[in-house]
């Protein structure tokens, strides 16, 4: 279950993600993703718990100094589970840039094939 | 007569305890005075090592960017364990460097908490990773990144250690 006071944050960072107003960031774990907001950071996460192996996602808030000060951890079958990978997802497409990279592959594709 | 001797004796006697009681008493004021002494030289040791350990030297300097390479060895040879003691120590380090070089680096247009957020992060990803490999599990860790960003660390510190070659000069 998401905290309440997490909600609005959640139902924000899908919403302008989801807008390509935010840029989300890589970090050295492959399942990690950073956004700075002003001083501070939110990092999204996947990872199976251990040692039931249930798939986990953390929404984690960090000072200005990229210390963890609190964090919300959802996992499979919470009702929030779904909402929160959505989050995870689109953090991942967006910091990889998923998007980008099928454009530049397909304009490469249609111009092989004119 | 006799009686005058064993007056004079007697007197003597107590003259000579009384001296010896008025020593004992300054050998006793003269050790505690000692002790205050020693007392007051190890609170002064202590504020001057705390003084000092609020400042980054320019010998700490050189030796921060032993330990950001020694880091990275250990990166290298995945003793993640090992980096992650290191790590602490070269965030605490860059976070004095922050506030104390906090112009030059201004000048310089670093921006230090940046990379100090990075270190942390990195941090965390490694101790994940320890307990992640304790629990025989797989990795997501990508210790390049790490690398790089201890690296973006080393040039900082080579900087200001440079700049600070430059004004001494």
């Amino acid at each position: 279950m998401i905290a309440t006071e997490y909600r609005p944050m959640v139902d924000k960072l899908i919403h302008l993600t989801q807008n390509k107003q935010l840029n989300w960031e890589t970090t050295s774990d492959a399942n990690k993703f950073l956004i700075t907001l002003g001083l501070n950071s939110v990092v999204v996460e996947q990872f199976a718990s251990y040692p039931d192996d249930v798939s986990v996602v953390a929404i984690e808030l960090l000072n200005g100094l990229g210390e963890k000060i609190d964090g919300i951890y959802i996992s499979e079958p919470d009702d929030d589970y779904n909402r929160v990978f959505e989050l995870y997802g689109m953090a991942r497409r967006n910091a990889l840039k998923i998007e980008q990279t099928i454009s530049d592959i397909m304009n490469v594709l249609n111009s092989k094939d004119r | 007569m006799g009686d005058v001797i064993n007056l004079v004796c007697g007197i003597a006697s107590l003259c000579g305890v009384f001296l010896a009681l008025i020593q004992i008493q300054q050998a006793n004021d003269q050790i505690s005075s000692v002790s205050e002494i020693a007392e007051a030289t190890k609170k002064a040791v202590l504020d001057n090592k705390r003084e000092i350990r609020g400042f980054l030297s320019f010998a700490e300097m050189g030796h921060l960017i032993e330990i950001i390479k020694n880091t990275q060895n250990y990166i290298r040879k995945k003793d993640y364990s090992s980096a992650v003691i290191l790590m602490q120590e070269i965030k605490d380090d860059l976070l004095r460097a922050d506030s104390q070089f906090s112009e030059l680096l201004k000048m310089l247009d670093i921006d230090m908490s940046a990379h100090i957020k990075r270190i942390n992060i990195d941090i965390n990803s490694l101790v994940t990773t320890v307990l992640q490999t304790q629990n025989m599990k797989g990795t997501t860790l990508k210790p390049m990144d790490i690398h790089a960003n201890l690296e973006d660390a080393r040039e900082i510190v080579i900087k200001i250690e440079q700049n600070l070659k430059q004004e001494k000069v």
